[in-house]
């Protein structure tokens, strides 16, 4: 027998034990069930992600909604040869924040933090695979902070802030081909730090 | 490890960051092809880039947004199993009061109307007959396209395919779209034809009840498509 049969035949806790991959052939089939595991497992990375990005609450709650959304209605598109669901999840929310950000009519993106939501919303440690995924976030954050504070600053702004380089080039009064090289230093001393972590991503 | 360099390299950086300019993508996309210099070196930040969108400080989602996004789902997923194996995802679906809000800053229609205008939308319509009780199909042909791009969309009864030729890869993290606009001045709606290229082609069925469509525009959008056009149309076809 098919490991993935049709829909609604699987269990809730038959559906916990599949792999991201696998739910995704079911969501690609219309399985809600299916997709409720997808989103519980990777919902608060995404809000994380859309709130580190957009500074709002509320606008992070859109990015995220929109995208998840998207992620249901685009299950066929996801292939798993260019990387885990995880990541293609955060590149929809990355995307959408990013959208967000150059729509947005104040073009004040500087992090506005809403007041006290990291300690309501603090992640927490519930099973050996968030924890794991606490410290991996923790270790690429640290490989940031490692960097040279011209470096992580160009880096932040294009990638979390969503500035281009010539927005970048102009905000911090560099010439935009320092700014540049500044961002390929960055990445390429990240990338040496993180090297060990590239093994174990999924 | 190779001593090949390339005076565009610092680019990747900006490239797998987001941090080039929509107008400026396209122009490196095309060097990056043609240079294995750059494409190596995108290849080797793009495990930085991606390792980032985890390196965020974790918060828990609020629980609210998983009752939003589940009704949403269950709804869609019900209509789905009511109309059968079949049938496509719906057009129309339902939609939350966040949502509607997010999308109301809609793509203006003035900027619509000039770029239509600017597109030169026209074409011509060639019956090329239907026998064996077939109904008779019909291709037109876009006037416009981007770069050496063509395209057409062949009309046969109630369905239609969009047939592109030329067309380059869409930017990284976005994906073609195809909206219809039912009457001079309305609002693109949205489709689920969502599609990339393979060799600059593709051929995409389009989907939803085309009576009294104007026109088939493709614009390029985040991953999953969007609601209302984010970017102006790249290929238009009137039909009518």
């Amino acid at each position: 027998m098919s490991r993935l049969r049709t829909n609604a035949e699987h269990s809730p806790t038959e559906l916990r034990d599949l792999a991201d991959e696998d739910l995704m052939q079911l969501v690609r089939r219309g399985d809600a069930q299916a997709f409720e595991v997808v989103y519980e497992r990777h919902c608060s990375a995404a809000f994380s992600l859309a709130y580190r990005m957009c500074g709002s609450r509320a606008v992070a709650e859109d990015v995220v909604q929109e995208s998840f959304l998207s992620l249901w209605r685009s299950g066929a598109r996801y292939d798993r040869a260019r990387g885990s669901v995880r990541t293609w999840v955060l590149g929809i929310v990355h995307n959408r924040a990013i959208d967000s950000l150059r729509r947005s009519v104040v073009h004040d993106r500087r992090r506005a933090s809403d007041e006290g939501i990291e300690e309501r919303f603090e992640a927490r440690e519930r099973t050996e695979v968030e924890v794991g995924r606490l410290a991996e976030s923790a270790e690429i954050r640290q490989a940031l902070t490692m960097l040279p504070a011209e470096q992580s600053r160009v880096i932040e702004l294009a990638y979390f802030g969503g500035f281009t380089q010539s927005e970048i080039a102009t905000m911090i009064d560099t010439p935009i081909g320092t700014v540049k090289g500044r961002m390929r230093l960055g990445l390429e001393k990240m990338r040496a730090q993180l090297g060990g972590l590239r093994e174990v991503m999924p | 490890m190779t001593t090949e360099t390339c005076p565009r390299i610092d680019d990747a950086a900006s490239y797998v960051l987001r941090a080039i300019p929509d107008g400026e993508w396209e122009g490196y996309a095309a060097h990056v092809s043609g240079c294995p210099v750059c494409a190596a070196k995108i290849d080797e930040l793009s495990f930085v880039a991606d390792a980032l969108l985890s390196g965020v400080p974790q918060l828990s989602a609020p629980p609210e947004i998983r009752a939003r996004v589940m009704s949403v789902v269950n709804a869609e997923a019900e209509l789905l199993s009511a109309a059968g194996a079949m049938a496509d995802r719906p057009v129309h679906r339902a939609r939350s009061r966040r949502l509607s809000l997010q999308w109301l800053r809609p793509w203006p229609a003035a900027v619509l109307a000039a770029s239509l205008l600017a597109l030169g939308i026209g074409g011509g319509a060639l019956l090329t007959g239907g026998g064996s009780g077939e109904p008779a199909a019909r291709a037109i042909t876009c006037a416009q396209a981007p770069g050496d791009a063509s395209c057409q969309m062949r009309i046969a009864g109630d369905s239609a395919k969009l047939v592109v030729a030329g067309l380059k890869a869409p930017p990284r993290g976005r994906i073609y779209q195809v909206w219809l606009v039912r009457a001079e001045g309305a609002a693109p709606e949205p489709t689920e034809a969502l599609f990339s290229v393979r060799n600059g082609r593709a051929s995409v069925d389009v989907p939803g009840n085309l009576d009294g469509v104007r026109q088939v525009l493709v614009t390029h959008e985040p991953l999953g498509g969007s609601e209302v056009p984010t970017r102006q149309p790249i290929i238009a076809a009137r039909m009518s």
